[in-house]
């Protein structure tokens, strides 16, 4: 057949139905193609930024919150810091509890007549503590007054039982058992981006308490020194 | 009539009408298809790039966050030495012990008959015992009554009361708080 002088051959040509059809369904098929890997592509990386931003503002947020936590504490932390460790020392505070308790019993008008000292072994939360026999004599007035001032005094002091054996019409025997306590300070600290408690209304109001206990004189025990003796006769 | 108007092929060659219509729709699909991908990319760009700055000044910020708080290490520290003390010391002060036992013993002996007089007293959390004398059944009469109208006791047990012609009575009392 002869089309503008070429000769066309109809068998080798594309049905022109088809033909007519090629370009558009290529098209639509590349563009579809396309749009499937924008979209597949897309869709996952977004939503891992999306969880990056969620983590990462929940982290800012964590932060934000243990620094405002950090600056309200700063200046309290320390006297708070001194009375926890007074009345749960990090060592056996023995030594210092001896003293104070003969301070409180003359303090107190009693007549000490016997300590002694019993050393525990660690108890649950790793706790120790340490238990002083006391036998004292005096008033009874007095002897309640003593049991009272132990009882408040730092270290945390329990008592608990207590006899009093009358031995003439104005004076008493007391007998009890002082428990103090002591236990080792905590040796990890948390990761930085771990969030920090501020204390709760408890745990302030357990410090207003600890922070009335009466403090031992002293709580280290200086080495004593050689000293010049002007008079070495004396 | 228009030159592109006059069909030269034969009408064997020419494509039937509907499919002509449905290339046309076809070709329109795809430039719907071609201005949606542009928008999707588009979108998808500029998410990404919003959050990408998002990112890095979250980043940013949180850095500067960790270095303040470092800066406030012993704070923290002194914090937690704090709270784990705080919880010790709840610990330690749930124990068993004495709270207002021995002034309450205080109180009760204070309030005990001319004649009556204790020997013995043990205090224990929540209860106290006390060991007492008189020569009078009157006195201890008066102490009973007393104790009972206080209301002061949860529970009150009568352990013993003998009668001694030389020492006169004596009676030993678990009072419970």
């Amino acid at each position: 057949m002869l089309i503008f002088g070429k000769e066309i051959n109809q068998n080798s040509i594309l049905n022109p139905n088809i033909r007519v059809m090629i370009i558009p369904s290529l098209s639509l098929i590349i563009i579809i193609t396309l749009f499937i890997v924008v979209v597949k592509t897309s869709i996952p990386k977004i939503s891992e930024q999306m969880n990056l931003v969620k983590n990462t503002d929940e982290n800012v947020s964590k932060l934000n919150q243990k620094l405002d936590i950090l600056r309200e504490v700063k200046d309290k932390v320390l006297g708070y810091a001194d009375t926890s460790l007074l009345a749960v020392p990090d060592e056996n505070p023995i030594l210092w509890k001896m003293a104070q308790l003969k301070s409180i019993t003359s303090e107190n008008e009693m007549h000490l007549l016997s300590r002694s000292v019993d050393v525990k072994e660690t108890q649950g939360g790793g706790i120790n503590d340490v238990e002083v026999i006391i036998a004292a004599s005096g008033s009874l007035a007095k002897a309640m007054d003593y049991i009272k001032a132990v009882q408040n005094s730092s270290p945390i002091s329990n008592i608990e039982s207590v006899s009093i054996k009358r031995i003439s019409e104005n004076d008493v025997e007391v007998h009890f058992t002082v428990k103090t306590f002591h236990s080792r300070l905590p040796t990890k600290l948390p990761k930085i981006s771990e969030p920090i408690k501020n204390l709760t209304s408890k745990e302030q109001d357990l410090l207003e308490d600890l922070s009335k206990l009466k403090a031992p004189e002293f709580t280290m025990l200086e080495p004593n020194g050689p000293f010049d003796r002007l008079d070495p006769f004396n | 009539m228009n030159k592109s108007a006059i069909n030269l092929l034969p009408v064997a060659l020419a494509p039937k009408t509907f499919f002509i219509n449905f290339a046309k729709n076809l070709k329109k699909l795809a430039i719907l298809g071609f201005v949606a991908l542009i928008i999707t990319a588009t979108v998808s760009i500029t998410i990404f790039i919003l959050f990408t700055n998002q990112i890095n000044g979250l980043i940013k910020e949180e850095e500067d966050l960790k270095k303040s708080i470092k800066a406030l290490e012993e704070t923290e520290q002194r914090l937690i030495l704090v709270q784990d003390r705080l919880t010790k010391a709840d610990n330690i002060l749930s124990q068993t012990k004495l709270n207002d036992e021995v002034p309450k013993a205080k109180s009760f002996i204070d309030d005990l008959p001319e004649k009556v007089i204790y020997s013995n007293v043990a205090i224990a959390p929540n209860n106290f015992k006390i060991n007492l004398f008189t020569d009078d059944s009157e006195a201890l009469a008066e102490l009973f009554t007393k104790i009972i109208v206080s209301g002061k006791y949860q529970k009150v047990t009568l352990r013993s009361l003998n009668f001694n012609s030389e020492k006169g009575y004596s009676t030993s009392i678990d009072l419970n708080l």
